[in-house]
């Protein structure tokens, strides 16, 4: 896998956990850019200031204190 | 269907045992190997590729949870530096004692014993301390924490009374001797060295209740030092081969996710409901090790599948229990809101 295999003992284990540690840094900062986009939606959802559907049509208010809706 | 040579079903299934596991990880600092490597040795994988994998895997999902914590201000860099100081000294004494229990024979049933014991006792000590609290707890918004309001246990507070020089200043605005910070940490490391385990639950309610730590900031520094200690871990097992990818990729992209939702969730639930948690977790914990340690001597080998079925079973009522907190958190904001401007 990631075609590391052709690498000795100690170049492979360090690959290994190079490819791990990029992996975790990679998935910070990809999931954390969909927490940016889709956080603020999913936490009024959570909270119930939205329905799920209001939020995928985009009918829900982006003001922080509820916007024109309230 | 296969992605890279592996069954995509495989796959999807270690993303999700890795989400149910990256909520933990992220709410306690804890909880990676303890569930993963028995999960891995049921599923038929050899020890070494079990204990390797799952340490490579918690040393991904510790970079991600104390990313996160750190954007939370939850870390303490020089506590943790000092702990990861006395911690590696204490492993390799708890190693040496190991190694004399091998000798003699007794290693399997001491340290069986004594993580029972272990587990279940700062279990219990945690419940207990937890249930007899007056219920109000701590936010954990560390932004707006202040020493003095915070909640330091007795011990710990006897403990910060000792002034040995040189004293350090810890997050929090608290002093704390250097000497028995590594102290703490080379008891835990001792433990964690003779018990073979990574720590995670001994150093937590250590940094805690013996060095009076707040919870969030123990979790957060715990979780940096993990960093280091999977870290070398997971290199030294990938020298012998024993990292396999194709586990460890699918199980960290489903605990990123957890992780930071864990995360997330200490800045919401109340530090008495984390504690509760906690102590219900180790709890469950030790009464699987004590399953499996019973099935082994009466050499009934469905007791290793009611063990695991008790860890997965704690994981996933505890992990849901912490998202329904944090959930039940959220939709009391604009309750409150709402009473405020009605007032």
């Amino acid at each position: 896998m990631f075609g590391i295999e052709s690498l000795g003992p100690t170049l492979q284990a360090a690959a290994l956990v190079g490819v791990v540690l990029v992996e975790a840094v990679v998935l910070y900062v990809g999931y954390g850019g969909l927490e940016a986009v889709f956080g603020p939606s999913l936490k009024r959802v959570l909270q119930g200031r939205c329905a799920l559907a209001d939020v995928v049509f985009r009918r829900c208010p982006t003001a922080e204190n509820g916007g024109g809706s309230r | 269907m296969e992605i890279m040579g592996v069954s995509a079903t495989l796959l999807a299934t270690f993303a999700g045992f890795g989400l149910l596991i990256g909520i933990l990880f992220g709410f306690f600092g804890m909880g990676g190997s303890f569930l993963v490597t028995p999960a891995l040795l049921v599923m038929g994988y050899e020890p070494n590729v079990a204990v390797g994998s799952g340490l490579a895997f918690v040393f991904g999902t510790s970079v991600i949870a104390t990313l996160k914590h750190r954007d939370l201000g939850q870390v303490d860099y020089k506590l943790g530096l000092l702990m990861i100081a006395g911690t590696t000294a204490g492993l390799e004494v708890g190693k040496v004692g190991l190694e004399t229990l091998q000798h003699m024979g007794l290693a399997d049933s001491v340290v069986s014993v004594a993580y029972v014991l272990l587990l279940g006792g700062i279990g219990a000590f945690v419940t207990r301390e937890a249930l007899k609290g007056d219920g109000g707890g701590l936010e954990h918004d560390v932004e707006d924490l202040d020493a003095d309001e915070a909640e330091i246990p007795a011990i710990a507070q006897t403990i910060q009374s000792y002034r040995v020089w040189p004293m350090i200043r810890l997050r929090g605005g608290y002093t704390v001797s250097l000497w028995l910070i590594l102290g703490v940490a080379f008891a835990t490391g001792l433990l964690s060295g003779f018990l073979g385990v990574g720590g995670g639950f001994i150093r937590m309610p250590a940094l805690f209740y013996l060095i009076g730590v707040p919870v969030p900031i123990a979790v957060g520094t715990d979780l940096f030092e993990i960093v280091f200690s999977g870290g070398i871990g997971s290199l030294l097992y990938a020298q012998s081969g024993a990292v396999d990818l194709s586990i460890v990729v699918p199980l960290l992209a489903g605990s990123a996710l957890g992780a930071r939702l864990g995360a997330a969730a200490t800045a919401l639930v109340t530090e008495e409901d984390i504690k509760v948690y906690f102590g219900v977790m180790l709890l469950l914990g030790a009464l699987a090790v004590a399953v499996r340690q019973v099935g082994g001597a009466l050499e009934l080998p469905v007791l290793n599948t009611v063990s695991l079925a008790i860890i997965l079973g704690a994981a996933l009522l505890v992990s849901g229990a912490v998202t329904y907190s944090a959930v039940r958190e959220l939709r009391n904001v604009p309750s409150e809101r709402a009473v405020d401007v009605d007032a």
